[in-house]
C-alpha cells in the first residue's frame, strides 16, 4: 500500500479532531504525531536509525524558541500595567462622548494586538471599554465585538503579532522590517476603511452623545514604576535587536529567547508565575503539528497536493495567490490558523519549486488569509472567544447567525482588499 | 468554552475589578445581620438598588458631616 492514502487519512483524522474540539487541540496535534510516528515506523517513513533525530528535524526550532521568547515578553510587559495606562492615559487626553472614546480604542486595539497577542489585547481593552460605558451609562457591545473584529486586522502588522506570522516569517526567513514592509500599508489601509465603516455604525449605535470628563489617574494601573520602565525598556531594545537582526547575525529565535531570559533576570517578577501565564498548549501543539508535517511530506502527500495544485491551475500566477488568501482565509473561520499555516507553507513550497513563482507571494497569501478570515465566526480566532465570553458574563450573546450578518460584509470587504493587494505584490514584486 | 478559554475569561475579570476600581471608584463593605431580622430578606439587600442608593447618599452624607468636623476642629 501506497503511503501517500495511509498518511492522508491520519491527516484528515487530526483535522476532524480539532474541527469538532472534542480534544484540546495540543492533544490532537500529539495524538497526530504519536500516529506519525507509529505508523513511520511500520512503513519505514524513516531513514536513519536515529529516529530521535529525525524528528528534531521535522520541527523548526527557530520557530517554536520565537514563539515562546516572545510569549515571555508580551507576558512580562502586561502584567506591569503598561497597556492598561497607555490606555487610560489616551482615554483621558481624548475625552468626549462614548463614540469618540469606542474610535481611539478601535485603534489602541489594532496598535496592541500588533505586540501583544489578541486574547491578551482584548483583556485590557475589554476591560477599559466595559468600565468607561458604565462611566457614560451606555452599553458597550458594538464597541467591544469591533474591537475584537480588528483584534484580527492588528494581528497582521508585525512579524510578533501572530503564530502564523511568525511561522511564515521564520519559514522563509523574512525580517522584521521586509515583514512591516508588506503587511503596514495592508494593515493601513484595512483600518483606515473599516474605521469609516465601524464609525458610521457606531453613530447609529450611540446617536446624540452624551461627554463625560474621564478624570483618572492612569498611574494607578501601575503597582512598581520602576518595574514597569524595565520591562518596557528590554521589550523595546528586543523589538530593536529584531529590527537589525540582519545586522547581529543571531536567528531570530535566539534573539527572542536571550530577550526573554533579559526580561526574567531584569522583569522583577516571579519566573513561576510568569511560566504560569505562558500558554503551553500553543507550544506542545506547534510542536507536535511539525511532527505530523514532517510525516506528509516525507510521505509524499505534500508533494501529490502541491502536483494537483499546480496541474489544475495550469499555472497562473495571480489565480494562485488570490486562492491561497480565500484557501487559508475561509477555513481560518472553522479551523485553527496554525496548523493549516503549518500544512500550506510545505505545500507552496513545493508549488514555487515546480512553477518559478515566488514563495514569498504565496507566503503573504496564507498571513493575510490566516488572519482576516478568523473574523468570519465567533469561533474563527480566539479573541472572538474570549470577547463573547466576556459578553455571556455581561448577559449578552451572540449566535452565529447575529456575528455573520453584523460582521460579514465587513470581513468580506478585508478579504477582497486584502485579494487586490496580493495581486498587485504579485505584479510588482 | 475550553478550561483555558475559562482561565482567560478569569484573568479578564482581575483586570476589569482593577481598572473598575479606577474608573468607576467602589468600595465593598461588609455588613454582619442584625438581630431579629428575616435572613433572606437581608440577604436579597445586596442586589436591591434602592437599598444600595440609600448607603450611597448616606456615605455622602457621612463624608460631608466629617469634612465639617474636621474644620471645626481646625477653627
Amino acid at each position: 500500500m501506497t503511503l501517500v492514502p495511509i498518511f492522508s487519512l491520519l491527516f484528515l483524522l487530526i483535522l476532524i479532531i480539532l474541527i469538532t474540539g472534542r480534544y484540546h487541540r495540543s492533544v490532537a496535534a500529539l495524538l497526530g504525531a504519536l500516529l506519525t510516528i507509529l505508523f513511520g515506523l511500520e512503513y519505514g517513513l524513516f531513514t536513519g536509525q536515529n529516529i530521535i533525530n529525525e524528528l528534531i528535524g521535522f520541527v523548526n526550532i527557530n520557530t517554536v524558541l520565537l514563539v515562546i521568547g516572545v510569549m515571555i515578553l508580551a507576558e512580562t510587559v502586561s502584567r506591569t500595567g503598561f497597556f492598561e495606562f497607555l490606555g487610560l492615559s489616551i482615554a483621558r487626553a481624548v475625552g468626549g462622548g462614548f463614540r469618540r472614546v469606542s474610535l481611539v480604542f478601535i485603534v489602541l486595539t489594532i496598535l496592541f494586538s500588533a505586540v501583544i497577542s489578541n486574547i491578551t489585547t482584548m483583556i485590557i481593552i475589554g476591560a477599559l471599554t466595559i468600565s468607561l460605558a458604565k462611566k457614560f451609562g451606555t452599553d458597550p457591545t458594538q464597541t467591544l465585538l469591533h474591537e475584537t473584529l480588528m483584534s484580527n486586522v492588528g494581528g497582521l502588522t508585525l512579524m510578533i503579532s501572530s503564530i502564523p506570522n511568525l511561522i511564515v516569517a521564520a519559514q522563509l526567513k523574512i525580517g522584521f522590517i521586509e515583514f512591516l514592509t508588506i503587511t503596514g500599508p495592508l494593515t493601513l489601509i484595512l483600518s483606515l476603511v473599516s474605521i469609516l465603516v465601524i464609525s458610521r455604525k457606531l453613530k447609529k449605535e450611540y446617536g446624540a452623545e452624551q461627554e463625560v470628563q474621564i478624570e483618572v489617574n492612569p498611574w494607578s494601573v501601575v503597582e512598581n514604576r520602576s518595574l514597569f520602565y524595565r520591562a518596557a525598556a528590554v521589550f523595546i531594545i528586543v523589538v530593536v535587536l529584531f529590527i537589525f537582526e540582519d545586522s547581529i547575525n543571531m536567528p531570530i529565535g535566539l534573539i527572542a529567547i536571550a530577550g526573554a531570559i533579559a526580561m526574567l533576570v531584569l522583569g522583577g517578577q516571579e519566573p513561576e508565575s510568569i511560566f504560569a501565564g505562558i500558554d503551553w498548549g500553543t507550544i506542545f501543539f506547534l510542536t507536535s503539528f511539525y511532527i505530523v508535517v514532517g510525516g506528509l511530506e516525507r510521505s509524499g502527500v505534500i508533494a501529490s497536493v502541491a502536483n494537483d495544485i499546480v496541474q489544475i491551475l495550469s499555472f497562473n500566477h495571480s489565480v494562485t495567490s488570490i486562492l491561497i488568501v480565500w484557501v487559508s482565509g475561509i477555513p481560518s473561520a472553522i479551523i485553527d490558523n496554525i496548523p493549516m499555516t503549518l500544512t500550506l507553507i510545505p505545500i507552496m513550497e513545493h508549488v514555487s519549486v515546480a512553477t518559478g513563482f515566488s514563495l514569498k507571494i504565496l507566503g503573504w497569501a496564507i498571513v493575510f488569509g490566516a488572519n482576516l478570515g478568523g473574523s468570519l465566526t465567533p469561533i474563527g480566532s480566539a479573541s472572538n472567544i474570549i470577547t463573547l465570553g466576556i459578553m455571556k458574563k455581561q448577559g449578552k450573546a451572540i449566535r452565529w447567525g447575529e456575528w455573520f450578518r453584523r460582521f460579514g460584509p465587513l470581513v468580506i470587504l478585508q478579504l477582497l482588499i486584502a485579494t487586490l493587494y496580493i495581486t498587485i505584490l504579485s505584479v510588482i514584486l | 468554552m475550553t478550561e483555558k478559554d475559562s482561565e482567560k475569561i478569569e484573568k479578564f475579570e482581575k483586570v476589569q475589578s482593577k481598572i473598575e476600581k479606577i474608573i468607576n471608584p467602589y468600595i465593598t463593605v461588609k455588613i454582619s445581620m442584625p438581630e431579629g431580622v428575616d435572613k433572606e430578606a437581608f440577604l436579597k439587600l445586596e442586589n436591591d438598588p434602592e437599598f444600595i442608593t440609600s448607603l450611597t447618599s448616606q456615605a455622602k452624607e457621612w463624608l460631608t458631616k466629617g469634612d465639617r468636623r474636621q474644620s471645626s476642629t481646625r477653627t
